[in-house]
């Protein structure tokens, strides 16, 4: 199968997509923890090896990365991923408990407060995109993995075992203004996805529908 | 007459949207922007009654260009259109000068309740 070529319009309607998600996931983030969080403007890559290192950027790092896919209208897989520090800081956040002064593991309490965080920062991202694309989601519980960064990208790889090339990746940091965290958001789409949300994206364009959802 | 509105965001999308809810309730989209740097001089050059402005933007971002706006003519009203719709910001947005903040996704009856209340908060 040949990838969707996308021209100038379609890629800025799908960063948009994932500015709605995102930009909802991070309020989420900041209505819990009592901090603020932005987004930066998400951008679009195809899969590859490479472009993940390039977009990631965490070598020699432990990490910490959300994994969950989506059925439904729009099947879809999503990582939150962020270097072990810094969920640590958001836990602590969440949590309002100093930091653990060894500074190293994740206790029980810290890794379930982040299969939650996780679970409500997913769901956040995907209701609000489709909330705005009028799709109909299902989820599976997030897994979470804690590990060096170069086994974490196994994990990440492997949900996209024989399709590389094929998914696109809107992706966006999320982080405090005064630095004490970020992260990001990978939305991945495989080809049919792609042209669903390309779909509803025109009909949001052509269309105005009594009591339907706009951005 | 009908309020005139310029809508500032670097989404065509969300323009699009905004345009095609605001202008079937009978307003008048006079403009479009597409960063802080654009609304500001497009502002200016317009004097609409009301900006709907994004905060995420290349260039010059939402809350800058809010100041700059408010800077020159106090009496803007700028209604926030964000998908960073958190409490923080909202106060923030507030603080800056803004007269309301809308999250994105909304459906077109919240974006033209949101615009009236800017239109009304005028008075």
């Amino acid at each position: 199968m040949q990838p969707i070529k996308l021209d100038d319009d379609q890629i800025a309607d799908l960063v948009e997509v994932g500015n709605i998600g995102a930009g909802n996931a991070a309020s989420r983030l900041s209505d819990l923890i009592h901090r603020r969080c932005i987004i930066d403007i998400p951008e679009i890559s195809y899969m590859s090896t490479q472009e993940v290192r390039r977009i990631l950027d965490m070598e020699n790092s432990f990490v910490v990365m959300m994994h969950i896919k989506i059925m439904g209208d729009i099947p879809a897989t999503m990582f939150v991923v962020l270097k072990r520090a810094y969920a640590q800081t958001i836990v602590r956040y969440m949590t309002n408990e100093g930091l653990d002064p060894t500074g190293k593991d994740l206790d029980f309490t810290a890794q379930f407060a982040l299969k939650q965080l996780g679970e409500i920062l997913t769901k956040s991202f995907f209701d609000s995109i489709h909330q705005f694309l009028m799709a109909k989601a299902k989820y599976s519980m997030p897994e979470i993995i804690m590990d060096s960064w170069s086994s974490a990208q196994e994990s990440l790889f492997s949900s996209f075992a024989g399709a590389s090339g094929e998914h696109l990746l809107i992706h966006s940091t999320f982080l405090d203004p005064e630095k004490s965290f970020n992260g990001k958001f990978i939305y991945a789409l495989n080809q049919d996805s792609q042209g669903v949300v390309l779909n509803r994206i025109k009909l949001l364009l052509g269309t105005r529908k009594p009591g339907g959802v706009t951005p | 007459m009908a309020q005139r509105i310029l809508i500032v965001d670097d989404s065509r999308l969300t323009r699009a949207i905004i345009k095609n809810a605001l202008t079937g309730a009978g307003f008048d989209v006079c403009g479009e922007a597409e960063n802080g740097r654009e609304a500001i001089a497009k502002f200016h050059e317009l004097r609409p009654d009301v900006v709907t402005m994004d905060l995420i933007m290349p260039e010059v971002d939402g809350m800058q260009a809010t100041k700059e706006i408010l800077s020159k003519e106090p009496n803007a009203r700028i209604l926030v259109v964000t998908s960073l719709g958190q409490k923080l910001l909202e106060e923030d947005a507030m603080k800056t000068g803004a007269k309301g903040m809308i999250a994105k996704p909304f459906q077109p009856q919240e974006l033209i309740k949101a615009v009236n209340d800017v239109i009304a908060s005028r008075a």
